[in-house]
């Protein structure tokens, strides 16, 4: 059927040819005309003179008739290929058929599904009933161009992927040559997204990408844990940007390691077992000095809230000579309850015997 | 520059004459800000508990030195009137003196007239009495005092930047980009702003010249302005006293009541006088008018004279009342008064602000030049724009305003015209009502835009003369322990070719027509948040419908032609050890409002998340998602993306040194099925990065490979390789790192990459990174493996 009709149109040029100077019309259809404001993006050859001109384009649609009619001011057409200047575009008058696609087209924009003929007048001076100078039409079944949905990294999704993989969804129908581009870049302080897409250095501004997939460049430098960042992809097809996603933003975060206690949490274990509970946030910390060899640290744990409780499998110690900074990890073990109450008997390598009392607290996740 | 704040002036203009009404109203009249307080503080007013007042008056009266010769001619403020009999007249000098102060002579004039003007009582007793709160709290000697803001004009260097970055990857558009940041913070009147300057620069995709773009934002900063007041008022009172917290209520009421009676006593002979002040304060009128009768004390005026000292102490009730509450504040007023945003809402009624630096205690946000502007969905968002966008919440009273003008393209698109039908506006919004945008709200917004040719990177964008008007409604319901409900109508309508001589074709604007095509442009949103903490369930469901017509340029992202729904449910178990999350997300969308033909997006994903240890945690994701097309009934799977991958993170110690290691592995189908090229894939996806410390710096090793088992797929056949090694060399932190990559029959590379950077001076920060490879092997099919890259950052930080 298209094949079909550019055969036609293509006979109807030929025929047409011996009549006169043509003045040629240049539109593709699957993209400029999807949207009202790519229409009067054609651009006319003329092969004569300088002359004053008006272009009126008719769109009608095989089933709901007249769709919309757009009469441009007049302008200088000069030899050569041109475009319509952008003021007698911003000035044209432009008014719609009566049907719900003239509807949709007139409020949006954009050409819903349709088999649609766009027909170009160009006539001379002023004058839109003025002697016709050339026309052309170019006929095309459209369908829409779909949303570019992204897919992952999802919105405001927080990862720990320093080289992350994105996918979104394809612009369908597929046009020929169509090609997708990248943005990622961190959003900095208070910064919104929107600014920083505009405003940023770009981490991957990669085009020419045929899949709706990037695995993360290997040349780009991996992203910091802990920044946020905003991405987009594009449709294009040559220099003409045909469709654009939303925007979206993903945190780069982690699982956060223990932090290692620092020196001054380490209390002497004499005084702690002259003292009260000890209050134990997932790790028992205590220091003593050890003036014999290194060995392992024979303790054991009894609850008193629950005596009848086993407490097996404790982490083994290793005592060092000199003054040791011992700690007895206990988060996650069996047996070790938020708010319990304990009493821990050591036996350093001296022989001597300690009790030390502890709450148990689960620590903050 | 000179043409966009041309542009943005008369916006700002705008903004300031919308809300001038409510600031520039006469600052004589009394405001209190009874409802920015919390309850127990405002139970501390004065008005109606003359006991506390007493008391108040009280320890005014003990801290004024007694009554100087040139202080004996009274001022002219009705004192008795606003039960201030009790003010010694040295106090009451110097608190007309407080009350004039930062007042112009005719500013006292009227302020005169007002109190001896009859109307509205009960108005002026309130302004008096937060007064005599505001005198009682005032610091040291501080009067006359001057307690207006710092008003002296700052301006500081916050920071600046520049990178430059190069890479020669074929598909980037530029080799070389270029961004300088100059941050500055500068105050005006005491009001604090800041400065962004930032600008972005790179070489056109097909030419080679430079193409740059300059942002200039400058933005009203209010949390450095709140703690701005905060200071002042720190510097000038003890806020705990403006709370009367440091106030002994009981025993200066006690020692008020003596003196009275004193007083009263010294007046008649000395057989009377039994009366103690603990029986005037705990007995109540009948109670203590049977003692006065016991005791013989009937005669009239002394009797007249207790009587009226009961009454200026209040009722028993009041009293206890009134003992009880302040138990109750002690100790909640400490932690409000840290903040300095609660501090700053009395700063109305303590210090002297101009009209503009009222109005901006209650500004949210401002800013101007290039700026991103947000609302919600169906009214402003994502958009980014030059011009100027305010909001201002006041007693619960709402307003934003926002207008500019929208350029489709950055400069990160030059080499790019548009194509995509969206176009340049310039615009103006307003958005207005009750509540604040993210909590309980009813809004009212309206944006009217036109559209605009533009010419930019090398291309005209030329535009017809369009008008579209967006009017939208938004609401959120507070559903108590359920969740919140948030409700959102907009509707647009469009006119084109308002510019044409052609009138019989067109209209005049856009809203004139409003009512047309309802169903085909409206945008309906519907969306309802919940949790049920107890089993730590988070969800949300939504409802989206847009029409086919439906256009917001302002929120250029906003679907049109769709119907959208879906749900997110999260729960976590065993205190976040676990977590599952369930998302789906559909979207109709009917590509023609004639036929049935339509597409179908669908997404489901499933997390699961689990945290062994602190030190071991796996996870799982599903995710489907698919692009279905019905054409004339007939229903084929454009695109389908399935994917299931695990993951682990690791961290602990081996051999007493640190690690970590991330992995994940994966399945990934991914069927695209182009008509001229159906792609039908199965990627197989391993990635692992592991680190350690040894010897005085960290290894890293890292390890991605995916690989096509169908062998459809070009691209993503690869497998990328690192091992480096991050150390301290003299005071530089380096990196360097060989690299090996794969890119089945597109390219093999080998590189080195080395990261450099350095503290100079103080302030001053450099880092350095570059990264060289080699081809071991090339192909045509490469478009994106370039072979090398390189940055060069230099930062200057204050602070």
């Amino acid at each position: 059927m298209k094949g079909y009709r550019i055969l036609l149109t293509g006979l109807l040029l030929c025929a047409l040819m011996p009549l006169k100077a043509q003045i040629t019309f240049a539109f593709m259809p699957e993209i400029q005309g999807r949207t009202l404001e790519n229409i009067y993006k054609v651009r006319m050859g003329n092969p004569a003179g300088r002359q004053t001109v008006n272009l009126v384009i008719n769109v009608t649609e095989a089933k709901s008739g007249a769709v919309v009619t757009i009469r441009t001011n007049a302008f200088e057409l000069m030899p050569g290929m041109n475009t319509v200047p952008p003021g007698a575009v911003y000035n044209s008058g432009v008014s719609f058929g009566a049907s719900k696609i003239a509807t949709v087209v007139k409020q949006s924009g954009f050409f819903p599904e349709g088999d649609y003929d766009y027909c170009f007048q160009l006539y001379e001076g002023n004058n839109h009933n003025s002697t016709l100078l050339d026309e052309q039409c170019f006929s095309y079944n459209l369908q829409p161009f779909s949303a570019m949905q992204l897919i992952q990294p999802y919105d405001a999704e927080k990862l720990c992927d320093k080289r992350p993989t994105f996918s979104w969804q394809p612009l369908i129908p597929a046009v020929n040559g169509v090609m997708y581009r990248l943005l990622l870049v961190e959003v900095k302080g208070d910064q919104q997204r929107a600014e920083a897409l505009r405003m940023n250095l770009a981490i991957i501004n990669q085009r020419q990408i045929p899949m709706p997939m990037l695995l993360y460049p290997s040349l780009a430098n991996e992203l910091v844990e802990g920044k946020k960042y905003a991405w987009q992809v594009s449709a294009y097809k040559n220099d003409l940007l045909l469709a654009e996603s939303e925007m979206w933003d993903f945190t780069v975060e982690c699982e956060k390691a223990p932090v290692d206690p620092t020196p001054e949490a380490f209390r002497n274990l004499e005084d702690l077992t002259k003292g009260n509970f000890y209050i134990a946030r997932g790790q028992v910390l205590f220091a003593f000095n050890n003036t014999y060899a290194e060995a392992d640290l024979k303790y054991s744990i009894q609850c008193l809230t629950k005596p009848d409780q086993q407490l097996k499998k404790l982490p083994k110690v290793k005592v060092a000579r000199g003054q040791n900074q011992v700690v007895i990890d206990l988060s996650g073990k069996s047996g070790f309850v938020d708010g319990y109450f304990y009493i821990m008997d050591v036996k350093l390598p001296s022989g001597e015997q300690k009790q030390l009392r502890f709450i148990y607290k689960q620590p903050e996740e | 520059m000179y043409r966009m704040y041309k542009r943005a002036l008369p916006a700002m203009a705008c903004l300031m004459v919308w809300l001038m009404p409510a600031a520039f109203a006469d600052p004589l009249i009394p405001r209190v800000f009874q409802d920015s307080l919390p309850n127990d503080l405002a139970t501390r007013s004065l008005s109606g508990q003359p006991a506390l007042k007493s008391a108040v008056v009280n320890a005014i009266n003990n801290r004024t030195p007694g009554l100087h010769p040139q202080d004996t001619v009274s001022p002219a403020l009705p004192f008795n009137k606003f039960g201030l009999s009790g003010l010694n007249p040295g106090a009451r000098m110097q608190f007309v003196q407080y009350m004039n102060a930062g007042n112009t002579a005719t500013g006292i004039t009227k302020m005169q007239g007002f109190f001896d003007g009859m109307k509205d009582s009960s108005k002026q007793a309130r302004y008096i009495d937060n007064k005599l709160r505001g005198f009682y709290a005032l610091k040291g000697q501080q009067l006359p005092g001057n307690l207006s803001l710092p008003g002296k004009p700052e301006n500081k260097l916050k920071g600046a930047s520049w990178t430059s970055t190069y890479s020669d990857s074929t598909a980037m558009m530029s080799g070389w980009w270029n961004e300088g940041v100059v941050q500055d913070v500068f105050s005006v009147g005491s009001i604090p702003f800041q400065l962004n300057y930032s600008t972005l620069s790179g070489y056109d995709y097909s030419n080679a010249a430079l193409q740059d773009a300059h942002f200039m934002k400058i933005s009203f900063n209010r949390e450095e302005y709140m703690n701005k007041i905060n200071q002042q008022l720190q510097k000038k009172y003890d806020l705990k006293k403006y709370f009367l917290e440091d106030l002994d209520v009981k025993s200066s009421m006690k020692k008020y009541a003596g003196d009275q009676l004193s007083a009263i006593k010294g007046n008649g002979d000395s057989t009377r006088g039994k009366l103690s002040p603990d029986q005037i304060m705990y007995l109540d009128s009948t109670q203590l008018s049977n003692v006065l009768i016991n005791q013989g004390d009937t005669s009239g005026g002394y009797y007249n004279k207790i009587m009226a000292l009961k009454k200026q102490l209040g009722g028993v009730k009041e009293m206890n009342q009134m003992l009880g509450s302040e138990k109750r504040v002690k100790g909640n007023i400490e932690g409000w008064l840290q903040q300095p945003q609660n501090t700053s809402r009395v700063a109305g009624d303590l210090l002297h602000l101009s009209p503009l630096q009222r109005l901006m205690m209650n500004m949210k946000d401002l800013k101007v030049g290039s700026i991103g502007a947000n609302a919600s969905k169906g009214t402003m968002s994502d958009l980014f724009m030059t011009g100027a966008a305010g909001s201002f919440l006041k007693s619960n009273k709402f307003i934003m305003l926002a207008a500019g003008k929208s350029n489709e393209l950055g400069v990160q698109d030059a080499g790019l015209q548009s194509a995509t039908g969206r176009g340049n506006y310039s615009m103006q919004f307003i958005r207005l009502g009750r509540g604040d945008i993210g909590s309980k709200q009813s809004h009212v917004s309206v944006l009217n835009a036109n559209s605009k040719p533009q010419q930019q990177y090398g291309f005209n964008t030329s535009a017809i003369s369009r008008n579209v008007f967006v009017g939208s409604v938004s609401q959120q319901i507070g559903l108590g322990e359920l969740g919140t409900l948030d409700f959102e109508l907009s509707k647009s309508s469009s006119q084109f070719g308002n510019n044409s001589q052609d009138a019989a074709a067109v209209s005049k604007s856009a809203a004139g027509q409003f009512l047309d095509d309802i169903w085909a442009t409206a945008s309906i949103g519907m969306a309802y948040n919940g949790d049920v903490k107890k089993i730590g369930l988070t969800h949300k469901v939504y409802v989206n419908y847009a029409g086919l017509g439906y256009v917001n340029p302002g929120a250029p992202f906003a679907s049109r032609g769709t119907l959208q729904y879906g749900f997110n449910v999260k729960r976590t178990w065993l205190r976040n050890k676990a977590t599952v999350s369930l998302r789906t997300d559909m979207r109709n969308l009917p590509v023609s409002p004639l036929t049935d033909n339509k597409r179908k997006s669908q997404q489901y994903a499933f997390d699961a998340r689990y945290r062994f240890t602190r030190r071991f945690t796996l996870g799982m994701n599903l995710l489907q998602n698919t692009l279905k097309e019905t054409t004339e009934g007939e229903k084929h799977t454009a695109f389908l993306n399935r994917k299931i991958s695990f993951t682990s993170q690791a961290n602990g110690k081996i051999g007493g040194k640190p690690f970590s290691n991330n992995s994940s592995l994966g399945l990934q189908q991914l069927n695209y099925m182009q008509p001229d090229a159906p792609l039908k894939s199965l990627f197989v996806n391993a990635a692992s990065m592991q680190t350690w410390m040894a010897g005085p710096g960290m290894v890293m090793v890292s390890a991605m490979y995916s690989r096509d088992v169908k062998n459809a797929a070009v691209y993503n056949n690869l497998l990328n390789t690192e091992g480096g090694y991050q150390y301290t060399l003299w005071k530089l932190s380096c990196g360097s790192s060989l690299i090996y990559m794969d890119s089945k029959d597109v390219v093999t590379q080998i590189g080195l990459r080395q990261q450099v950077a350095a503290q100079l001076l103080k302030h001053w920060s450099l880092s350095i990174s570059a990264d060289g490879r080699h081809n071991l092997r090339n192909t045509s099919a490469n478009y994106y493996y370039g072979k090398f890259n390189t940055a060069m950052s230099l930062n200057y930080q204050i602070n």
